[in-house]
């Protein structure tokens, strides 16, 4: 980030507070030399804080994430966090395409020349400015020529979106009055060819955080086989359907600096004991794949070594599964590695100019020990898209996303006392 | 005679609910007779007609959409919601449910020490439906049941419609919510309705834990902070939603169908389309990718081309599948996820359904005994679980966790959101007169293209000579390096509409120019740039619109 532009000064957008870049990079060893610190509290006093660039590959980067319960301190969740992989199968292909790492400009990434200029059209919200590293075309998706010229900076562009929502009932007991929650939306658009890309995060109130990935605009494989498409009119062929696959990758870095720990937690029923279901916690030492287990509830959490204060990961969403050809770590769910900063894309890794250390996950995971380090959990999940007349002219948004919750990161919920 | 006692007379086999919608009928012919016919399709007329004002809900959008239905509580299912009629924007009515409901909420206990079926033990509505005042409801207006207020109705925005490069639009919707105490829960009952005709049915728990154990050392369960002597048990909630789909016009010609993609030897997922003609009830298999479709009739169905093509309904793709409940000795129905039955209305209940109804069977699974679908009013019967082991932050009050699914319409709609784009024009691209140039010419020109809206616009081509690019302000720049005769396409794009064209480009090898052709370049003040913005070659442009 260029460090004259890094001095503009804070933009107050309503309850969102976008903070520049120096009064953080003098605050935070990790810093956020080319991305934006940015900040939001709640009504409610809960707040959380973090950095957002733009990766020439994998698009939209939170950073050193942190949460703030009402009445608790600033902690941190997570190191890093973005989207590291899309797997698309389109139905009548012999084989899944990545749109992450390709070797062609239209599946290289998320940033770069990919990277979408956001403006009033597009941010129902307020939006902040990134650099797209890689972006040598100049601003796309621009809404008008008035948006470049209030930015007037060419490589530094509106390519974040950020907004509060009203998200319902937060909790709500009885006759007792609601509590209502709200959320923090971000999120950043990019453009592989007509395809258009919606990476988000949201952060709620009560400090869950959910990535998610749309993706909608035009779509233009047709075919007449009818195995493969539908929705065809009387004079167009119809429209192929695809298999989805979003993978995840969420670098751990809870609470204290003690490093963390991650524990798998199954309740399988137990017929032959009354069907009774025994709650098994195994903790995950090495570096390894998992599979979600439907009729056990697996789930995952990770723990601060210290505090014990955690996060959980429920694959509620987990309907679906992904069985398609190459990219064997994508027939799991999960899976857990030690952090590594030249680890970041699950597969096609190896476009990455530091990517010495292999080509994705099925290199990553080589079975060596987490012990002393931060884990690092990339999570996948599976949607099946098939056509219809509403997918027609734009792409009616397909949506997948994932969520951690807190657990036990306070004592208690800090949005009520009851006396 | 009333409208009632005629449909009754008409026949001695008429279901409860067939007679009401005969009644109906006759209603309306009264009315036409009268003049004062109703402008809408059956289904809102019956809306109107079989429902309390305080009952009606009709919402329009600012896409030309439109939700009818009706809401009633009742004691046991609380939120009963019928004649549920989507209108797409510039479209017609179009009946999609005559009712839907939870139809049990299922508690399991992971100690098996005790299983809750809440809405057939308990009820969620009557005394267990809570009354909502302004703060549950700040965005929204509050509902009577009866004479008291107890649901929300909430207009949302939020959730991409769809999203171009340029512009996004966001959907609209009303959402419905009740709360009702059950014990230590509080359970949220939630109906979406979007304008681009999705349902989301979603169920909240909040409130407070139900159950613990002064046994700490059980493995049932957990110990929060703060409460040593106390282990809070882990448990499954197990969500059924009964749904009497009525697609279309007739209530008695809908077909269920189930799609599934499966991986091929030859690594291609072509569909596979199973017609359900008898009662069924199917499990989730997460790689099948299955979804199950219902038709508006069997002509349009997915298990034929014009279906495929252009058949018109509504679909359930699983998704919330993660946590499956299964304990088929005691409770067999708990193997399977989706159930297709004939409607009847003493069906009511997933469980213990005999209890309130004892004259008819018992749970869901019995009821799908193989009964003939053909011709039949048909029910869709959904499951989603979630495993729930507390937290800390579970003491007190429970945030809310929500669990639901989508119902996604399919062909309803002419063309998606996008109609809902106000007034979005193409841009016009100029392009210039053929060129012939010479290898080792360079070029650095600019094209010229404007749009009526003011959309900034992102230029792009293909097959351009060797050499040469094009930058997405549409600067053309390189030097020539292959000669040929070149037909490049070039286009310029608002994000949601484009102009295209043809350039052609004749460039010479450098051998056979001469000497001043050779030197000629585009940027050195030429004719070519001229040339280029005098906006000719109309007769080559062409616009679109995707």
């Amino acid at each position: 980030m260029n460090p004259v532009r890094t001095s503009i000064a804070a933009l107050v957008l309503g309850a969102a507070v976008f903070l520049p870049a120096p009064a953080v990079a003098q605050s935070s060893a990790a810093g956020c030399e080319d991305g934006r610190r940015l900040a939001h509290t709640f009504d409610s006093g809960a707040a959380w804080s973090l950095c957002a660039r733009i990766d020439e590959h994998h698009g939209l980067e939170l950073i050193d994430l942190a949460y703030r319960a009402p009445g608790d301190r600033e902690r941190p969740v997570l190191r890093s966090l973005h989207l590291a992989q899309i797997l698309v199968h389109w139905h009548d292909a012999n084989a899944p395409e990545r749109r992450l790492g390709g070797n062609e400009s239209g599946t290289a990434g998320l940033g770069g020349n990919a990277s979408v200029v956001l403006g009033r059209n597009s941010c129902e919200g307020e939006t902040a400015s990134l650099a797209a590293p890689g972006a040598d075309e100049g601003p796309a998706g621009v809404d008008t020529a008035a948006d470049i010229m209030d930015q007037g900076i060419a490589d530094e562009m509106p390519r974040l979106c950020a907004r509060e929502r009203a998200s319902g009932l937060l909790a709500k007991y009885d006759q007792r009055a609601a509590l209502q929650g709200e959320d923090w939306e971000l999120f950043a658009v990019a453009r592989q060819g007509l395809l258009v890309w919606r990476t988000g995060v949201t952060l709620t109130e009560d400090g869950s955080i959910a990535p998610s990935l749309a993706l909608s605009g035009r779509l233009t494989r047709t075919s007449e086989d009818l195995r493969y498409a539908a929705s065809a009119t009387a004079t167009e062929a119809g429209l192929v359907g695809a298999v989805l696959h979003a993978t995840w990758r969420l670098a751990f870095a809870l609470d204290t600096p003690a490093t963390d720990r991650v524990e798998e937690f199954d309740f399988a029923l137990e017929t032959g004991a009354g069907n009774r279901r025994t709650m098994r916690i195994r903790p995950l030492v090495d570096e390894s794949l998992r599979q979600v287990r439907r009729d056990s509830f697996r789930g995952w959490r990770v723990v601060d070594g210290e505090s014990g204060a955690g996060y959980f990961l429920d694959p509620l969403d987990s309907a679906l599964a992904w069985n398609s050809p190459g990219d064997d770590w994508a027939r799991f769910d999960l899976a857990i590695t030690r952090t590594a900063d030249c680890e970041r894309l699950a597969s096609g890794n190896g476009v990455r100019a530091d990517a010495g250390c292999g080509a994705g996950l099925d290199d990553f995971v080589n079975g060596e020990a987490l012990d002393g380090a931060d884990p690092v959990l990339w999570h996948s999940r599976t949607r099946n898209w098939v056509p219809r007349q509403e997918d027609l002219p734009f792409l009616s948004s397909v949506e997948l996303d994932m969520r951690i919750i807190p657990f036990d990161w306070t004592d208690a919920s800090p949005f009520e006392v009851v006396e | 005679m009333n409208a009632l006692a005629l449909a009754r007379a008409l026949g001695r086999r008429t279901s409860r609910r067939t007679a009401r919608r005969t009644a109906l009928v006759a209603t309306l012919l009264g009315l036409a007779a009268s003049g004062a016919a109703a402008q809408d399709m059956p289904s809102i007329a019956a809306a109107d007609a079989d429902c309390a004002p305080n009952e009606r809900v009709d919402e329009r959008f600012a896409n030309g959409a439109r939700w009818a239905l009706c809401v009633e509580s009742r004691v046991r299912e609380n939120l009963v919601l019928k004649h549920v009629t989507y209108t797409p924007p510039g479209g017609e009515p179009f009946p999609v449910l005559a009712s839907a409901s939870l139809a049990q909420l299922h508690v399991a206990y992971d100690d098996n020490d005790v299983t809750y079926n809440d809405i057939t033990q308990y009820g969620l509505g009557g005394g267990y439906l809570v009354e909502l005042d302004a703060a549950d409801c700040p965005y929204g207006e509050l509902m009577d049941v009866r004479t008291r207020p107890a649901i929300c109705r909430w207009r949302r925005t939020g959730g991409d419609g769809y999203r171009s490069a340029a512009r996004a639009l966001e959907k609209e919707s009303v959402n419905l919510f009740s709360v009702s105490q059950v014990g230590a829960y509080a359970y949220v009952q939630s109906w979406t309705f979007h304008d681009d005709g999705t349902i989301e049915p979603g169920i909240g728990a909040t409130g407070a834990l139900q159950r613990s154990s002064d046994d700490t050392a059980l493995p049932f369960g957990r110990v929060l902070a703060g409460d040593p002597d106390t282990l809070w048990l882990s448990h499954t909630h197990n969500y059924h939603w009964r749904l009497d789909f009525d697609v279309g016009a007739q209530s008695n010609d809908d077909t269920v169908t189930e799609t599934s993609h499966p991986l091929g030897v030859d690594g291609r997922r072509a569909r596979t389309t199973q017609r359900f003609d008898t009662e069924t009830a199917r499990r989730i298999e997460p790689t099948d990718l299955q979804a199950w479709h219902i038709w508006e009739n069997a002509e349009g169905d997915g298990s034929t081309d014009a279906g495929v093509a252009s058949g018109r309904g509504y679909r359930i793709e699983p998704e919330r599948g993660g946590h499956r409940f299964e304990r088929t000795d005691v409770e067999p129905h708990t193997g399977f996820d989706v159930f297709v039955t004939v409607a009847r209305d003493c069906e009511r209940f997933a469980s213990q359904n005999a209890r309130y109804e004892p004259d008819c069977l018992n749970d869901v699974l019995q009821y799908t005994d193989a009964e003939s679908l053909v011709g039949a009013d048909l029910v869709l019967w959904h499951r989603v679980g979630f495993h729930h082991v507390p937290r800390d932050e579970d003491q007190r009050h429970m945030h809310t966790h929500w669990d639901g699914f989508r119902i996604d319409p399919v062909n309803i709609a002419s063309s998606g959101p996008a109609l809902a784009v106000p007034g979005n024009m193409p841009p016009v691209l100029a392009m210039p007169e053929p060129r012939s140039d010479v290898v080792g010419d360079t070029v650095d020109v600019r094209l010229s293209a404007s749009d009526p809206d003011g959309d900034t616009l992102r230029f792009s081509a293909d097959r351009l000579p060797p050499g040469v690019r094009l930058s997405v302000d549409g600067t053309l720049s390189g030097e020539l390096t292959a000669a040929g005769n070149w037909q490049a396409t070039v286009r310029a794009d608002d994000g949601s509409a484009f102009a295209s064209g043809t350039l052609s480009w004749q460039v010479a090898d450098v051998v056979a120019s001469s000497g001043e052709a050779r030197r000629r370049g585009w940027s050195g003040g030429s004719s070519g740039l001229a040339l280029l913005l005098l906006l000719g070659g109309s007769l080559l442009v062409r616009r679109g619109r995707r």
